[in-house]
This record gives C-alpha cells, sequence and structure tokens, in this order.
C-alpha cells in the first residue's frame, strides 16, 4: 500500500500557480451552540490545473460538504477555498452566482437537466445565463454535444433520454462554458454499470482531451479508478491519498480497494 | 393534540393561506356588504313608498344572485383548498407513515379549515361591515341624497346569510378534504414531488394554421357583434359573435404557445440570452395544458370588465335625462283607441272614430260631450278634491294626420342626400303611419305650465318639436330643407327652428318629430272625424302642503271616480277591463314616482354591476393566482437547479416574474380586446346616442381592475417569491 498524506501535498501549496483550486483549512460546524457537528474539521488540499481528482469516504465522512463548500452552494465557517487565485470564501451572495456560471461546471447524481427544456437549450442554458453572444452559442452547443457522443438527442426532452444519455447532455452542459472547475457529485450514482462506464469514459476524455480540471465525489471505487487521485475523508478530515502514477486503472483500483476495504473495516460499517 | 398541530400547521404555512385567506376575506366581506343594502333603508328619510320598493326590489335582486355568488365563491374556496392540500401531500404522507390514522389526518386539515375559514369570516365580516358603510354613501349619492343622520348599520340578516352561506362552504370543503386525505396512498404522497412531466410542444404548422383560423373566427366574431351592436340580444348576429368569441378565444389559447415557442425558438439571438429559453419553456409547458383555464379566465374577465363598466353606462343611459324627462308633477295619459292598447283593430285615423263608437259607444260619447277635455271629465267627478289638488293644468292631444304620413319625412331625408343609410333605417319603420301633430295653443299651454315663455308660429307655418337624441341630427336635416307640406288642407312651411319640449312625465325625453301645428288643422282633422290619438293631462299640484305621496293619492282617487261601475260591451280580449280605462285615464305617471323609479333602476344596475363585475373579478384573479403557485410549487426543483448553475436571485426572479406577467397579461390583453369590441358596439348604438360619455365608467373599471387584478398579481408575484427564496436558501 502507498499511501501519501495529506500534509506533504499541502507542502507545494503556496509555490504552485498551476493550481486549479486551493483548499485550505477549511472547517465547517453545523447545529448550535448546544450541539456542534464538525462535518469538515480542517481540510487542506490542492488541485492542479488538468487534474481528474475524485474525493472518497464513508457515509457522514463530509464529502457531500466539501463539494457544496467547493461549489460555493454552501459556507464555510474557517479556512479557506482559493479558485484562480481568489478567495470564494469572501464572496458576496452576487459574486458567488457569478462565480458558478463562470467558472464552475456541475455534474449532479441525478442529471439536474430541467425536463421543460430539449437537450439543447440545456447545454446552451450555461451559456445564455453567462451572456454569451447568441450567435456563437448553437456551434458551441453542437460540437461539445458532438465530442460527448449525445449531438444526436439535442432536440428530445429528457424524458425522451436514457439515463446515460442525460447524464452526458449535464456533462456537455458542464463543459461548454469552458469552466476552470468541473464538480462531480456521484455522476454515476443513478447509472447501471454499462452506462457508468461509457460516462466515465466521457469524463476521462474530458479530462484528457479537453483539459478539464474534474474533482469527483463518489463512493464507488470503480469510478475513482478512472481518475488520476483519489483523497479519502473520514469524519472530517482527510485520511489517505492515493495518485495513480503510472499503473493501470486495473492496479490502481485494487489499490483503492485496499483503502476502501480498510476503512470499512475500521469504521465498522459499508461505504 | 391535534389542535395544537393544526395551529402550528396553519402559523408555519401563512404564506401559503395567503391566497386562500384573501379570496375568503374579499368573499365574505363583499357578500355581506351586497346583502345588507336592504337593511341601509334605515339610514334614508325615505319619503315615498315608491322609492322603499325601489330599495326593497334591489335588497331582493341582489339576494337572489347571491346564491350565484354563494356558488362562485364556494367552487374558489373548494379551489383554493386542493392547492393547499396537493401543496402539503408529502407532509400527510409522514403524518401517516409515522402511524397517524387517516382519520386523525382528516381531522388535522378539518381544524386547520375550520381556523382559517372562522379567522376570514370574523376579518371578512368586519370588513364587510366596514364595506357596507361606505356603501350607504354610495346609495346616498345615487339617490341624490344627502346622508343627514348617519348612523352605524349593522344588518342581522346579512350577517345571518354569510355565516349561514359560508357555514355551507366549509362543511363542503371539510368533506373534501377528508374524502381526498383518505384516498391518498402512501407511496404516491411522499413521491409527489418525483413525478415526471411530459412535455411537448404541438406541431408548429398546426399551430400556425389554427391560430390563424382563431383570429379568424375572432375577426368574424367582432364584425358581427358590431353589425349587432349588442341591443338585439335575440338577434342571430350576437349568437353568432358569442359563439365566435368563445370559440375563437378558445382556439386562440390552444394554439398560441406553441406557435410562439416555435417562432421565438427560431429567432435564436434573442432566444438564446439570459434565461429566456428555460422562461419561455416554463410558459409553454404549461400552456399546453392550462389552455383551458386561460380561455376560462378570459372569459370570465371579459363578462366582468364589460359588466363594470357597461353597466355603469347603462345606469347612466336609463336615467340620465329623468328630471328633463319631467317637468310635470303628474301626467295623466289615455291612450285613446289606439292599436297600442290594443283597440283599434286596423289602426286608421279615418275609421278609429268609427270602431270605437261600435265597441265602446259610452266612452266616446262622454269624451265628445267634454270636448276631449280630460280635465273636465275629472274635475265633474270629484270636485273639491280636484280643486284641492291640480294647481294647474295643460292637455296634449296628439293627433295623427289623415293626410300626411313620415312617408313624407323620409322623402325629404332621402332627397337632402345628407342622411346616411343607417340613418334612413332608423326611421324606416315609421313611414306608413301618419305624422303626429299638436296644435300651437296647447303646446304654449303646457310650457305656461312649465313657466316657459310660448312659441310663436307665424301664420302659415309649423314647426318640428324633437327632443330625442338619437333622431336630432335627421330633424336637422329635415329642417334645413324646410319643406312645405299639406295638412288639413293647408299649404305650410316649416318653421326654420325645431323646438324642444317634452310634452308629458317620462323616464327620459320622449318628444320624437312631433309637428306642432295652427289650431285650425287640428280643428280639421276634428272635422274629419279623427279622434286623438293620445291625450295627455299635464298637471301641477296645487300648494296645498301635501306632501306628493298625498296628492298622487289623491288623483287616483280622482281616476277612480271617473272610471265606469260597469265595463259592459268593452269584451274584446280577455282582460275587459282594459277598455274601461281607455278614456279618460289609461295610466298616470308622477315626476316623484319616475324619480325614484330611475333612481331605483340606478341603483340596481350599478349594485348589481358591481356586486357581479367584483365577485367574478376576485374569482378569475384568485383561480390565476392558485394557478401560478401551485405550478411555481411544482417547478421549485428547476429553480434549485438554476441556483446551482450560477443564476443569481436577480435572474431568477426576473425570470419568475415574467412567467406569471405572461400568465397575468394574456388572458387580460384578449378580454380587453372583446371588452374593447363590445363597447365600441355598445357606443355606437347606445351610450352614444344617448349622449353618455363611456370614459367615466371605462376608467372606474380598469381602475377596479388595477386594484383587484393587479392586487393579485402583486400578491402571486411576491409568495411565488418567497416560495423559490426559501428553496434556493437551502444548501
Amino acid at each position: 500500500m502507498t499511501e501519501v498524506f495529506a500534509r506533504a501535498s499541502a507542502a507545494h501549496a503556496a509555490n504552485s500557480n498551476r493550481d486549479a483550486l486551493q483548499v485550505m483549512a477549511v472547517k465547517k460546524t453545523f447545529g448550535n451552540r448546544d450541539n456542534l457537528t464538525n462535518a469538515l474539521n480542517g481540510v487542506t488540499f490542492n488541485v492542479q490545473t488538468g487534474e481528474f481528482m475524485a474525493i472518497m469516504g464513508p457515509s457522514g465522512s463530509g464529502k457531500t460538504t466539501l463539494l457544496n463548500c467547493i461549489s460555493t452552494i454552501d459556507r464555510v465557517t474557517s479556512g479557506s477555498i482559493v479558485v484562480g487565485g481568489r478567495d470564494i470564501t469572501s464572496f458576496s451572495r452576487g459574486d458567488l452566482a457569478k462565480f458558478r456560471r463562470e467558472e464552475l461546471g456541475f455534474i449532479f447524481q441525478d442529471f439536474n437537466l430541467l425536463d421543460t427544456l430539449t437537450g439543447f437549450e440545456n447545454i446552451a442554458l450555461a451559456l445564455t445565463i453567462k451572456g454569451a453572444p447568441g450567435r456563437q452559442i448553437p456551434e458551441r452547443v453542437r460540437s461539445m454535444a458532438r465530442t460527448l457522443g449525445v449531438d444526436g438527442v439535442l432536440d428530445k426532452y429528457p424524458y425522451q433520454m436514457s439515463g446515460g444519455q442525460k447524464q452526458r447532455v449535464a456533462a456537455a452542459r458542464a463543459m461548454v462554458g469552458d469552466p476552470k472547475l468541473i464538480l462531480a457529485d456521484e455522476p454515476t450514482g443513478a447509472l447501471d454499470s454499462r452506462a457508468s462506464a461509457v460516462m466515465l469514459e466521457i469524463m476521462e476524455l474530458m479530462n484528457r482531451d479537453l483539459g478539464a480540471t474534474i474533482i469527483m465525489v463518489t463512493h464507488d471505487s470503480f469510478a475513482a479508478s478512472f481518475t488520476d487521485r483519489v483523497l479519502f475523508l473520514r469524519d472530517g478530515e482527510l485520511f489517505n491519498e492515493l495518485r495513480r502514477g503510472d499503473s493501470s486503472r486495473e492496479e490502481f483500483f485494487a489499490r483503492i480497494m485496499e483503502v476502501t476495504t480498510f476503512l470499512s473495516g475500521e469504521v465498522g460499517h459499508d461505504l | 393534540m391535534i389542535c395544537k398541530l393544526a395551529w402550528r400547521n396553519v402559523r408555519r404555512s401563512a404564506r401559503d393561506y395567503a391566497i386562500y385567506f384573501a379570496t375568503l376575506l374579499f368573499g365574505v366581506a363583499v357578500f355581506y356588504a351586497f346583502n345588507s343594502i336592504g337593511s341601509q333603508q334605515v339610514l334614508f328619510d325615505l319619503k315615498s313608498t315608491a322609492t322603499a320598493a325601489q330599495f326593497r326590489t334591489t335588497a331582493d335582486l341582489l339576494n337572489m344572485f347571491s346564491v350565484v355568488i354563494a356558488g362562485v365563491l364556494g367552487f374558489l374556496v373548494l379551489y383554493a383548498n386542493r392547492f393547499l392540500v396537493r401543496r402539503r401531500k408529502q407532509e400527510f404522507g409522514i403524518y401517516l407513515l409515522l402511524g397517524m390514522k387517516p382519520v386523525s389526518v382528516s381531522a388535522i386539515v378539518l381544524v386547520e379549515t375550520v381556523m382559517v375559514g372562522l379567522f376570514a369570516l370574523v376579518v371578512g365580516i368586519v370588513a364587510g361591515v366596514v364595506l357596507s358603510q361606505g356603501l350607504s354613501f354610495v346609495t346616498a349619492s345615487l339617490f341624490d341624497m344627502v346622508l343627514a343622520n348617519y348612523q352605524f348599520v349593522f344588518s342581522q340578516s346579512a350577517f345571518a346569510g354569510t355565516i349561514a352561506c359560508f357555514a355551507v362552504i366549509f362543511i363542503v370543503v371539510a368533506m373534501f378534504n377528508t374524502f381526498s386525505v383518505s384516498r391518498f396512498s402512501l407511496v404516491n404522497l411522499l413521491q409527489a414531488d418525483l413525478r415526471n412531466e411530459k412535455m411537448s410542444v404541438r406541431n408548429p404548422w398546426l399551430c400556425g394554421a389554427v391560430f390563424v383560423v382563431a383570429l379568424g373566427i375572432l375577426t368574424f366574431a367582432y364584425v358581427r357583434l358590431q353589425e349587432n351592436g349588442l341591443v338585439m340580444l335575440d338577434d342571430p348576429a350576437f349568437l353568432q359573435a358569442t359563439v365566435g368569441m368563445l370559440l375563437g378565444s378558445l382556439l386562440f389559447f390552444w394554439s398560441l404557445a406553441g406557435l410562439v415557442i416555435n417562432l421565438v425558438s427560431r429567432c435564436q439571438p434573442f432566444y438564446l440570452k439570459k434565461l429566456r429559453p428555460f422562461t419561455l419553456r416554463q410558459v409553454a409547458s404549461r400552456v399546453n395544458t392550462a389552455f383551458l383555464s386561460l380561455w376560462v379566465i378570459c372569459v370570465l374577465l371579459f363578462f366582468s370588465i364589460t359588466c363594470f363598466s357597461c353597466g355603469m353606462g347603462l345606469a347612466d343611459v336609463f336615467t340620465r335625462q329623468v328630471d328633463g324627462g319631467n317637468p310635470y308633477s303628474a301626467t295623466l295619459r289615455a291612450a285613446v283607441w289606439t292599436s297600442d292598447s290594443g283597440a283599434s283593430a286596423t289602426d286608421n285615423p279615418l275609421t278609429r272614430r268609427a270602431e270605437m263608437e261600435a265597441e265602446a259607444p259610452e266612452r266616446l260619447a262622454q269624451a265628445e260631450a267634454a270636448q276631449w277635455s280630460m280635465a273636465q271629465v275629472l274635475q265633474a267627478g270629484a270636485g273639491d278634491l280636484w280643486d284641492s289638488t291640480v294647481g294647474g293644468w295643460a292637455q296634449i292631444d296628439y293627433m295623427t294626420s289623415p293626410d300626411c304620413s313620415y312617408a313624407a319625412m323620409v322623402d325629404v331625408l332621402k332627397q337632402s342626400g345628407k342622411a346616411t343609410e343607417e340613418d334612413l333605417e332608423m326611421v324606416s319603420g315609421v313611414e306608413d303611419s301618419g305624422m303626429l301633430m299638436v296644435s300651437i295653443s296647447q303646446l304654449n299651454d303646457a310650457l305656461a305650465l312649465q313657466g316657459k315663455p310660448p312659441v310663436v308660429l307665424e301664420p302659415g307655418q309649423y314647426v318640428v318639436n324633437n327632443n330625442m337624441d338619437s333622431i336630432q341630427k335627421l330633424v336637422d336635416i329635415y329642417v334645413d330643407e324646410a319643406p312645405v307640406l299639406t295638412l288639413g288642407g293647408q299649404e305650410l312651411a316649416c318653421a326654420s327652428e325645431p323646438i324642444a319640449v317634452q310634452m308629458e312625465d317620462n323616464t327620459m325625453l320622449s318628444s320624437g318629430f312631433v309637428l306642432v301645428v295652427p289650431d285650425e288643422v287640428i280643428q280639421a282633422a276634428f272635422d274629419a272625424n279623427v279622434i286623438p290619438t293620445t291625450c295627455y293631462l299635464n298637471i301641477d299640484y296645487a300648494d296645498n302642503g301635501r306632501t306628493d305621496e298625498e296628492n298622487r293619492l289623491a288623483l287616483e282617487q280622482i281616476i277612480a271616480a271617473v272610471q265606469p261601475a260597469s265595463e259592459e260591451g268593452f269584451s274584446r280580449g280577455d282582460d275587459s277591463s282594459w277598455a274601461g280605462r281607455l278614456w279618460p285615464v289609461t295610466s298616470m305617471t308622477t315626476r316623484e314616482g319616475m324619480i325614484a323609479q330611475s333612481q331605483g333602476l340606478r341603483m340596481m344596475i350599478t349594485y348589481l354591476a358591481l356586486y357581479i363585475g367584483f365577485v367574478f373579478l376576485v374569482s378569475t384573479a384568485a383561480i390565476l393566482a392558485i394557478q401560478q403557485l401551485s405550478n411555481v410549487a411544482d417547478s421549485t426543483g428547476r429553480y434549485r437547479t438554476l441556483y446551482r448553475l450560477g443564476c443569481d436571485n436577480r435572474q431568477v426572479f426576473g425570470s419568475l416574474f415574467v412567467q406569471i406577467l405572461i400568465y397575468f397579461a394574456t388572458p387580460l390583453l384578449l378580454a380587453l380586446c372583446h371588452c374593447a369590441c363590445a363597447i365600441s358596439a355598445m357606443e355606437e348604438t347606445l351610450f352614444r346616442l344617448a349622449n353618455v360619455p363611456m370614459t367615466g365608467p371605462i376608467a372606474m373599471a380598469a381602475a377596479f381592475l388595477l386594484v383587484i387584478y393587479g392586487g393579485y398579481f402583486v400578491i402571486t408575484y411576491f409568495t411565488s417569491r418567497n416560495m423559490v427564496k426559501g428553496v434556493l436558501r437551502q444548501p
């Protein structure tokens, strides 16, 4: 088992401007004065531009809270999150919305496509709300849809698409605005194994060929094995970090399984 | 326990209850206020029984309409309630899941309904009492009275009626709730949010075609309505216009969404901007299913606005001439022996006397003995009472010219070339009748009774008397042509200025194209065996210290004294009594009665228009508001997605605003088009002729619309904004 502890990556946090994301000593506390829960208890890590990273952890480990904080849907209690050199924890509400639409792309477990809109319009929405010029939009949407293999369903409504198609349309929506960071929350959670595999290959393609920086929260070790690096969270703290390096996906999967098995054995319940 | 839970629920969902509460409150307040009008009588020193009777009639009519209104309000409350229940399906599901009995859940809903209902009832009745005090000032102004002895009025009957009506409504609502809660299945309740909506947009070509057809039908309906002029309601044109308007509106809404979404989404530089695709799809997705309710709303709006504005206008049309129309204290009318009264079979002026002689010889003898003087007969019948009651009198005998018919007038108008087809159509019905004539001395007697200077008629002249606005133009054209008429063997020239004298009491100015001729012409007619067509005896009461009411009763006694005890020989028709009243008095009108009647009519029309217009307006606005709110409640997930994708509150609320605006504005705009058409049709045929400006009623309707419809729009927007805000705040 090759373990590289989180503190190691924190060490080079200062010097790199290739970092797409810097998470520094983030704490998130829920509850009131009498009953405090530390969902995140000082989490620090960096994500480099062009990296494909997974965050794993058992239920209640704080991984979704962490993603919510990065995606600015939730606010941190202390610590800072720097994206593109700017500390987003100090943003106002309006700036946060602007930040979300300009810098981030989202892929959700339940796709979150708007059921009243066609595939085309769902993807285009990511551009229109940014105020992109209307003339460019159709071409950009089509080329992204082609890349992700959903150009055939652009005129369909979500209810007419399969789960895999919906998730790829969602991926196209996340990618089309050319965001600095793509956040994926259990993107394969609602898909069967075949659609999952297709989706993960798509994400790999987004990362490799389109240069997208992706952070994926998952508790599926198979999904995590498609990434470059896996962070393990436990009880709101960084517990472990695995880098894929030059190993094959199968080898990486085996290493991830070792950690998850260890974690589940130690915690005493499943992931 | 159940009460505690219910109370907490009501407090927590106070915002959801806002529309329900507002609607109930409006309903209760208006219901009470209009039903209490009968009780306002105590405020007014009603001098005459005629006014009191008008008051009662109005109150009765309003009470009668209240049954309909109660039905509408009941439906509305039920509809609003359904929204609340639907919105809380999940909550009910959790109660059931936790093991609560369905009966207990129903009980919670019941207690909530009763709590909100009772509260609304109390507040509504208080508001209604305040409103009804305001209405009594309106009533005072409608009766041209000053509220000298104002006092607080609380109508027990209206109170009881309101309570009873809403009690029934609440019982129905409670039954409905209990029923619908017991029918819920747990899985449906818990997964209420998860259901998948199927969207489809209709075929654009079909939509386009239907849209064009809809516009065609509407145009047809408008044209037919303009032709009909909304005066003759049994005319096929009116039926066609109505059906066309209903069908056209329905197709209009059916096709509108599909068409607009297709056109707009093709115009990409416009469409692909900010949240426009979302907003438009959101609207369109619902229009496909909501076109039916939009249609109903449009029709109700049309009805309500027209009711408001035209009702007010009509009240004016009917009553504005009442002062000018009643220059005398009273008018006794004798419809001597004309076809109007059913007595003359041929209505030929030359044979009428012979007919009367055959059928009613006693009456004819009496009339000729008195030389057709009604006053002489009446005075002979009740001398003292006559002398003490009547201060002055003047009789007008309308004679039908045996040798000159209205065809002569129509010919003059045609030859002048100044009268339009429509003008001529208006007078085409009278061509066959002989011209009506009045002698100059009788006219001057009537003017003297009015205290006005006499008309001077040059020898060899006649003058046209007309005070009806609707044919004034024709009279002017006629007089300009200065035609010479041969009447009673004399050639008479037309005096250059027409006159306008009201010759008897009537609800309106009623003297239309009557020739005032030298006395010899009338005498010549009598010599040719022509008897008067109608006699009017105008009376001014003596200065006897009696009230108008007492004087009227005295006149009735005077008339009764001269009516024949036996009416033998007058057996034509089923009702033999008519013939006996042909002479000397067929009917009586008094100024006081006419004014009371017209004020009563004005009050009735005004209140009916207000009541119906108001309730319909509230209903439509409330239905729209509830629909919008439930739609927003169903789409909160979408707003959450938008928020996550980076739309700020401003963008999301902007989209919400536009959606609600479109839903409120679309039916309103079409309804306004319909109204414009209907009002302009009535303007042409009714209001302009009657010289009643429509700006006042229209402005009033617009104000009502703005306050009620606009108010509901604002409540809807802010309520749904809060709903969405609450969803966006959740992490």
